[in-house]
């Protein structure tokens, strides 16, 4: 060993020796392949990490040229003759080179090899090669792939157009989509900006619109902008973005989609048309229109509906139906009717009547028709309830039952009335009938007396009899006996009578009949009574010593008509109407010459009406009056 | 001639009974009530005219001529009825149709009636 006694070259070799030490630590432990080969290949030095990595020995390899040592994809080979031929023989750098090695386990490692030729004296000496492994680079890099594959073909596919713009809003990006939406193709849009694309006034606002995005870098969703299509027409875009910032969070520019809604918006507009249409008929409606969805929370309701509640429409929505609005005492019944209808036990339309509730707290009695609505499939969406308010109706009802009880009353209070006045009536007239015909030593005076008792009597009973046949008229009560008769002859019978009431007062009644041979199919006791009250009247109003007649007339077609004629002072005109009805006198009742219910050509009239007949009455004043009937031949029912 | 007056009001009855005497000289009886009515008739022998009012308490006027109908002594006796009802009143015209089966009714006389009228319908009963 030569001993370096030279201070300077022994301090000169120790930096060399310690430079060699560091080296070969850092060659030995990198985790790098690094290997040494000649220019013929041959593996002059090798690192611990390739050894370990390909699983040989050192002696295995070294000494060996690196090409033999199926070491490599056996494709990668000739490239790699040819690129040591080209830099040996032409003189080229080596590049960068990705390869695949195979390790111990026969399992291929990509790798990035980066080679330096080494020379001596300006000839190739060999190559020094650093190899390292980039199994993750290569696993990011195909993934970076897929993901940029799958990001173009959703651009490249979705129906909405996704664009870039840069910080000016100049277009940088635009997917193909753009096409189909404004009629443009990419390239035509790259170098414009959004506003170019709009109408001026709608370029105008979104400009100030995205300003304000811009500044404060914002995200921004669905902001809906007209635009002008290649072809003029107009097309409405829904746009949204998200700004692109450097790592700094300066604005690069934005990036986002835009969506064509024209079509949307056209049938948007054109449903809330028609939904407003059948609002406006909803609220028109004069009932209640109400939809409740199952759980019977209330889904819509109408204007008339809100009305009668008392509430506005916003305090009613998504209410629950029952809790709210129906007295607590009808809440039970109220949901037992819906369940009913929900569980299709009641089908079709539903009808109920109950109470609501409204704000004031006052009830309103509703009648409802309920019916299900269902969709496509049959499945219940909801109960549809149109409600029609009856407080005012079931109030009349019930008066009417009241009324109707009233009327009962009446009728039992009559009833008794008739019985109670009418028996003793009977010992009045019977008994001073008796003793007025009685041949008796009684005083004149006395016996006078007993002749305005019976007189008296008879009135009385003449009066409740009246009345009674009202009511019983009114109240349809009272019945018709129909049978044949020839009416001359029925006449002629009640004229004996009639005589005798005339007799009185010293006139007569005679007949006048056209037909002799009619039979009528009517009521005789009605159509006496008829001509007992018309008579009673003439006599009663009429001059003394005048003639009344009785006419029958000559039937024309299926009537007959009789007319009971007087010579008394006549009726004036605006009477003849009014003397028909109830209680009508000529003479108000304080100072009326002639006593009487007023009734008696009221139940004529009732009669007449009875029998299916008119009755009418035709006068000049101071030249008597004519009252007349007109009778069917055969009760019209009757007819065949 | 017997005639058997039925009525629960006293002074009714009396009437009855004075128009009859003062017009004829038929016998005449006297019940008020109905059950006493039909005791009459079956104690006293056959009547030849029953005057019946309708409304009386118990058995009313109907149901004694029911008793009547169902009893074969008594089915033959004719009967007046007395009714305070008016006859052309449909209450009265329903009963009517009952008396229609009622064999025993011949007539019936609506209070207060004069006694001319009364006469009149008791002598067409009795067949003069």
């Amino acid at each position: 060993m030569e001993v370096i006694k030279d201070k300077k070259t022994k301090q000169r070799l120790r930096g060399i020796i310690d430079g060699e030490e560091k080296f070969r630590t850092i060659f030995e432990n990198v985790n790098d392949i690094i290997v040494y080969v000649d220019k013929y290949g041959k593996i002059l030095d090798i690192n611990k990490r390739s050894y370990e990595l390909f699983g040989r020995k050192p002696e295995e390899l070294i000494g060996k040229n690196f090409l033999k040592l199926d070491l490599f994809r056996i494709k990668d080979i000739p490239k790699m003759i040819k690129l040591f031929k080209d830099v040996i023989v032409k003189g080229k750098e080596i590049p960068l080179m990705e390869l695949e090695i195979e390790d111990k386990k026969g399992k291929f490692i990509p790798v990035e090899a980066s080679t330096k030729i080494i020379k001596k004296n300006g000839k190739i000496e060999g190559f020094l090669t650093i190899a390292r492994d980039i199994t993750d680079r290569k696993k990011a890099e195909e993934k970076l792939k897929e993901s940029e594959e799958k990001f173009r073909n959703l651009v490249e596919t979705t129906s909405d157009w996704i664009w870039e713009v840069d910080k000016n809003g100049v277009y940088t990006y635009a997917s193909p989509k753009i096409k189909e939406i404004l009629g443009y193709e990419p390239k035509e849009i790259i170098g414009k900006t959004p506003f170019d694309l709009m109408p001026k006034d709608e370029a105008k606002k979104i400009a100030n619109i995205f300003g304000e995005i811009a500044k404060d870098k914002k995200v921004f969703h669905s902001l809906r902008n007209w635009n002008i299509h290649k072809n003029g027409g107009k097309v409405l875009l829904e746009t949204s973005g998200v700004p692109i910032l450097d790592e700094k969070g300066n604005l690069l520019g934005y990036r986002g989609i835009d969506r064509d809604i024209t079509e949307r918006i056209i049938v948007e507009e054109a449903l809330q048309e028609a939904k407003n249409k059948l609002q406006t008929y909803f609220d028109t409606a004069g009932v209640i229109i109400l939809v409740l969805n199952p759980e019977l929370k209330i889904l819509l309701i109408n204007a008339k509906g809100c009305d009668i509640l008392g509430y506005t429409l916003n305090e009613v929505l998504g209410k629950d139906w029952c809790t709210n609005f129906i007295p607590k005492g009808n809440r039970a019944e109220i949901k037992s009717c819906f369940e009913k209808l929900i569980t299709e036990k009641v089908r079709g339309i539903q009808y109920c009547e109950g109470p609501i509730l409204t704000k004031e707290g006052e009830k309103r009695f509703i009648a409802w028709h309920n019916t299900l609505l269902k969709n496509g499939q049959g499945q219940i969406q909801a109960i549809l309830s149109t409600g029609g308010d009856i407080t005012e109706l079931t109030q009349a009802k019930s008066t009417i039952q009241q009324l109707k009880e009233f009327d009962r009353l009446k009728d039992d209070f009559l009833n008794i009335a008739t019985h109670e006045l009418k028996t003793p009536l009977t010992s009045i007239v019977g008994l001073s009938e008796i003793m007025k015909e009685q041949k008796s030593y009684l005083d004149p005076k006395y016996k006078n007396y007993i002749n305005i008792i019976y007189e008296e009597g008879l009135k009385l009973t003449h009066i409740i009899k009246r009345i009674l046949m009202v009511t019983r008229f009114e109240s349809g009560r009272e019945t018709v006996n129909i049978e044949s008769f020839n009416l001359a002859n029925f006449v002629s019978q009640l004229l004996v009578n009639l005589n005798i009431i005339a007799n009185k007062r010293k006139m007569k009644v005679v007949t006048n009949v056209e037909e002799k041979s009619l039979v009528l199919r009517s009521d005789k006791e009605k159509i006496s009574q008829l001509i007992y009250n018309l008579l009673d009247n003439a006599i009663k109003y009429g001059p003394e010593g005048q003639t009344i007649t009785i006419n029958i007339l000559k039937p024309e077609k299926d009537w007959v008509k009789i007319e009971v004629k007087d010579e008394g002072p006549g009726i004036p005109p605006e009477s003849q109407k009014k003397i028909f009805t109830k209680f009508a006198q000529l003479e108000p009742s304080l100072n009326r010459s002639q006593e009487g219910t007023g009734l008696g050509l009221y139940i004529c009239k009732l009669i007449v009406d009875k029998l299916g007949g008119t009755i009418g009455v035709k006068s000049t004043l101071g030249k008597g009056s004519t009252f007349y009937f007109i009778l069917p031949i055969q009760p019209k029912k009757e007819n065949p | 001639m017997r005639i058997l007056v039925v009525d629960n009001d006293q002074n009714t009855v009396e009437t009855l009974e004075a128009a009859i005497n003062a017009k004829t000289d038929y016998k005449i009886d006297i019940a008020y009530s109905g059950k006493e009515a039909l005791e009459k008739m079956k104690m006293n022998g056959l009547y030849d005219l029953v005057i019946l009012d309708i409304m009386m308490p118990e058995i009313n006027g109907v149901d004694v001529c029911k008793l009547m109908t169902q009893d074969e002594k008594l089915k033959n006796t004719p009967v007046l009825l007395i009714s305070a009802l008016p006859v052309t009143s449909r209450a009265f015209q329903e009963s009517l149709g009952k008396f229609n089966e009622l064999s025993v009714v011949k007539d019936v006389i609506e209070k207060p009636f004069s006694i001319a009228e009364l006469l009149t319908k008791i002598k067409r009963i009795l067949g003069f």
